[in-house]
């Protein structure tokens, strides 16, 4: 592992930290992107783990970075907290620290979910990831279907036997959600997302790549509507700077 | 592929199957064939380079990233955020704050199937 990437979480575990590794560097270990340069992670914010923290991120010399400051109720409003180690081996690095996503559910869910790699780092679970990625954001969207993609095409799926379902709530390939629907046909007739009654109507791929962007539309919308008020709030925190 | 429960698959290409079950199991047979033969291959959905990217194991991804973000760090890449205006964080006050003095140079990094980055 790269040394820097590996100090932080090392320090992090070093210190009880209670954190899951989440956005880009999850996205890579799942197959949907290639190189990140940060880290994001989720943690638990209670006042214990943000005790420990505070700590982590001493050790690393990190300061926090612009708006919002590093404080419990921010975090659990939803916001993300950006720091900037300054330690040696990790100079430069910008940590992102969030404990609440939209869409996702609360973290200690999440951290019983999550997918404990032999390094002892957690990473959300592939299905957590999925849900947390579809966001307002353009980049965001070929990554969700990438990370769908890549588990449709691994020899063992990262969700076991409930692959077919998560695929064909998850995908967003037209090609592979004709195929799943053909070969799943039980899981499918019970799913009810519109995309998949679509395909499992026969509809061409040109109608299920509409309802798709219809789909993906609608959830930008939401999330959209989701960080207007936080949006307001980082604004107001700008301002009384 | 399995053969059909009753009768042979010569018999039910010449219609002289046992009834309605075979002619059911043909049926059935021959829509798998049909799925089994349009299912898309990973190069075919992805391109090349990014099915050689799915074809790794989450592990060998992992450390395939941490080496190529050393290499990027080697070669003098920002480790700053990029302009991204539809993230709820951006803000160009913030940027500015980010981009603080750190004399980096950006390295160029092709992307495969010249997707975006990450």
């Amino acid at each position: 592992m790269q040394p820097s990437v590996q100090l932080v979480l090392a320090t992090f575990e070093r210190h009880g930290v209670q954190a899951i590794l989440m956005g880009g560097q999850a996205c890579v270990y799942y197959g949907a992107s290639e190189v990140t340069r940060d880290v994001d992670v989720a943690i638990l914010s209670d006042a214990s783990n943000l005790a420990a923290l505070s700590t982590a991120m001493r050790e690393l010399q990190a300061q926090v970075i612009a708006v919002p400051p590093f404080m419990k109720e921010l975090l659990d409003a939803g916001h993300a907290v950006h720091f900037r180690c300054a330690a040696p081996a990790v100079s430069g690095l910008r940590v992102d620290i969030m404990s609440r996503m939209r869409g996702v559910d609360p973290f200690p869910v999440l951290w019983e979910r999550r997918t404990l790699l032999a390094n002892g780092v957690g990473v959300l679970s592939l299905p957590d990831l999925v849900l947390a990625k579809k966001t307002q954001r353009d980049k965001d969207w070929p990554m969700v279907r990438r990370l769908i993609e890549a588990d449709y095409f691994a020899p063992r799926s990262s969700v076991g036997d409930a692959a077919p379902s998560f695929w064909l709530r998850e995908c967003r390939t037209p090609s592979l959600l004709q195929n799943l629907v053909a070969h799943h046909p039980i899981e499918a007739s019970r799913e009810t997302r519109p995309v998949v009654q679509l395909a499992v109507q026969g509809a061409t791929a040109e109608a299920i790549s509409q309802a798709l962007r219809d789909e993906e539309d609608a959830e930008r919308a939401i999330d959209a509507a989701y960080w207007r008020p936080l949006k307001k709030q980082l604004e107001a925190l700008r301002h009384s700077r | 592929m399995c053969e059909p429960a009753s009768g042979s698959r010569d018999d039910i290409t010449r219609g002289r199957s046992d009834g309605p079950r075979a002619a059911d199991t043909r049926d059935d047979m021959d829509t798998m064939q049909a799925v089994m033969r349009s299912r898309p291959t990973a190069e075919e959905v992805a391109g090349p380079e990014w099915a050689a990217w799915y074809a790794l194991t989450p592990m060998q991804r992992w450390e395939a990233g941490q080496r190529l973000f050393a290499e990027y760090v080697a070669m003098g890449g920002s480790l700053e955020p990029e302009i991204d205006t539809q993230s709820p964080f951006w803000s160009d006050e913030d940027f500015a704050s980010f981009a603080r003095a750190i004399p980096v140079h950006r390295a160029s990094r092709a992307e495969p199937g010249g997707a975006e980055q990450p």
